[in-house]
């Protein structure tokens, strides 16, 4: 028998195709638009959308939702996580809320969020409530990883406290740093939109599919969902490129 | 060197390795052996600061390196940075002259540039010896120094840095079982 072995992208394509496929069949077979839309009817809700400049204002604002969200929790996850592996207090302290976090349904927080915060600003903070432990817990345990013997080495050779960060917990923290992103990404865009539908503010990818679904729009709701993983798939390559550089030598 | 060990006590636990023990350590290339066990490493450790005891450890300078029995390098930094590492205190373009000297006199020119999981067990066991030269120290401690090399690489890697060192105002502690070693040193200590 001959054996064939297909490269990554073939497989990646391959999976495309059938996934799309067999999405597409099925709502030609099914013919309920508004359960299941065709991928054509999709792309053509997606066509017309693109002609308003109010979905690329929702993009735009969504985007930058998501890119703040995620940022304020990447930042704040490795200085919390450095600062709980420095001081069992703030070690203490963090815990409840970390794992608090962890099991509390979303939504309660949005509705508790959206009496506190404008509109604009509760999607940023829903991203930050479920981003922030997810980095934080990752970067504390690569933290708790660092090689101890590296340390040892350091201290006999007088390494000052900036270098030992620079140039061995850094280092040392990065693939706990990325997988942290990585998950981060997905998260951001799930939680920034769904907060968007319920905090309903103009300018938002969220506000979109709220009205696909007062309108039962649904092929426009697809077009919306396909944009957000889009979205979601590129920050992903352009993380895992940006990652992949700065390791290469 | 003129390190006095006086009155020494160190145990873990119910396992006590050093009792009331006395060692001074004053010639220039000094070789430690006694069986396995016996508590080469943890004396090392010790006059390192980097194991407590009681008793006293008089006349360790305050800068020393420490050639760890495994080579402990940075696997992320290329063997010219894991040298650099530990010479922030000296003037950049005084490293880079020490780090060429060092590069070459151990064989290494031609891997300034790599990664240390490039290179074979020997090369990066000289990375670790150049790491303890080129860091500003009156005494380097090595554990095992040359273990695991092949006897033609023992002898040229041990002659070689042996000469930097007697070259120099270091001295250098020697842990080893090594006869051929043993051998090259100054002065031979086993202990029990
Ligand atoms: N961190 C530790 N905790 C408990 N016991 C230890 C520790 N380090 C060393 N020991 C014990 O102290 C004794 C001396 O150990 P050490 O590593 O100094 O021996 P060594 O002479 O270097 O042996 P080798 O030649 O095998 O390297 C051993 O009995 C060992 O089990
Ligand atoms: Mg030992």
């Amino acid at each position: 028998m001959k054996k064939y072995t297909i490269s990554d992208r073939q497989g990646v394509i391959l999976a495309i195709v059938f996934w799309v496929a067999a999405w597409n069949i099925t709502a030609v077979v099914l013919d309920k638009p508004l359960y299941l839309p065709t991928l054509p009817a999709t792309l053509k809700a997606l066509g017309v959308l693109m002609t308003k400049a109010d979905f690329w204002m929702s993009i735009l604002f969504t985007f930058l939702r998501v890119i703040s969200g995620l940022f304020i929790s990447v930042v704040l996850g490795i200085s919390f996580a450095y600062a709980a592996s420095k001081c069992r207090i703030i070690f203490y302290i963090m815990s409840p809320f970390v794992s608090t976090m962890k099991s509390i349904p979303i939504i309660s927080i949005i509705i508790l969020a959206l009496l506190w915060l404008g509109t604009g600003i509760v999607p940023i903070f829903i991203c930050f409530l479920l981003c922030f432990p997810v980095v934080y817990t990752n970067v504390f345990e690569g933290i708790s990883n660092v090689d101890y013997k590296l340390l040892e080495m350091a201290k006999v050779y007088d390494i000052t406290r900036k270098s030992i960060f620079v140039d061995i917990t850094l280092p040392s923290i990065k693939p706990y740093v990325y997988s942290a992103i990585m998950i981060c990404v997905g998260l951001s865009w799930k939680s920034v939109v769904t907060a968007e539908v319920l905090s309903a503010h103009h300018y938002s990818l969220g506000y979109n599919v709220y009205k696909t679904k007062l309108y039962l729009e649904t092929s426009e709701l697809f077009a919306l969902t396909l944009v957000v993983i889009a979205f979601s798939l590129t920050i992903e390559y352009f993380v895992r490129k940006g990652f992949e550089k700065k390791g290469k030598r | 060197m003129n390190i006095e060990i006086k009155q020494l006590n160190k145990a873990f636990g119910d396992n006590k390795v050093f009792t009331d023990f006395n060692l001074v350590l004053d010639k220039q290339v000094v070789a430690v052996s006694g069986e396995s066990g016996c508590g080469k490493t943890t004396l090392l450790r010790m006059i390192a600061g980097l194991t407590d005891y009681s008793g006293s450890i008089e006349n360790v300078p305050e800068k020393l390196s420490y050639v760890f029995q495994e080579d402990r390098l940075l696997p992320w930094k290329t063997v010219c940075e894991n040298l650099a590492f530990v010479g922030k205190d000296i003037e950049p373009s005084k490293l880079n002259e020490l780090i060429e000297s060092v590069l070459n006199k151990l064989g290494l020119s031609d891997t300034r540039d790599m990664l240390p999981d490039k290179l074979s067990g020997g090369m990066q066991r000289r990375v670790a010896l150049g790491r303890a030269y080129i860091y500003d120290s009156e005494l380097i401690l090595m554990d095992e120094p040359f273990k695991g090399l092949n006897p033609e690489m023992k002898h040229k890697i041990a002659d070689e840095f042996l000469e930097m060192i007697r070259a120099s105002n270091k001295s250098v502690v020697i842990v080893t079982h090594d006869d051929d070693i043993i051998a090259k040193a100054d002065e031979r200590i086993q202990i029990n």
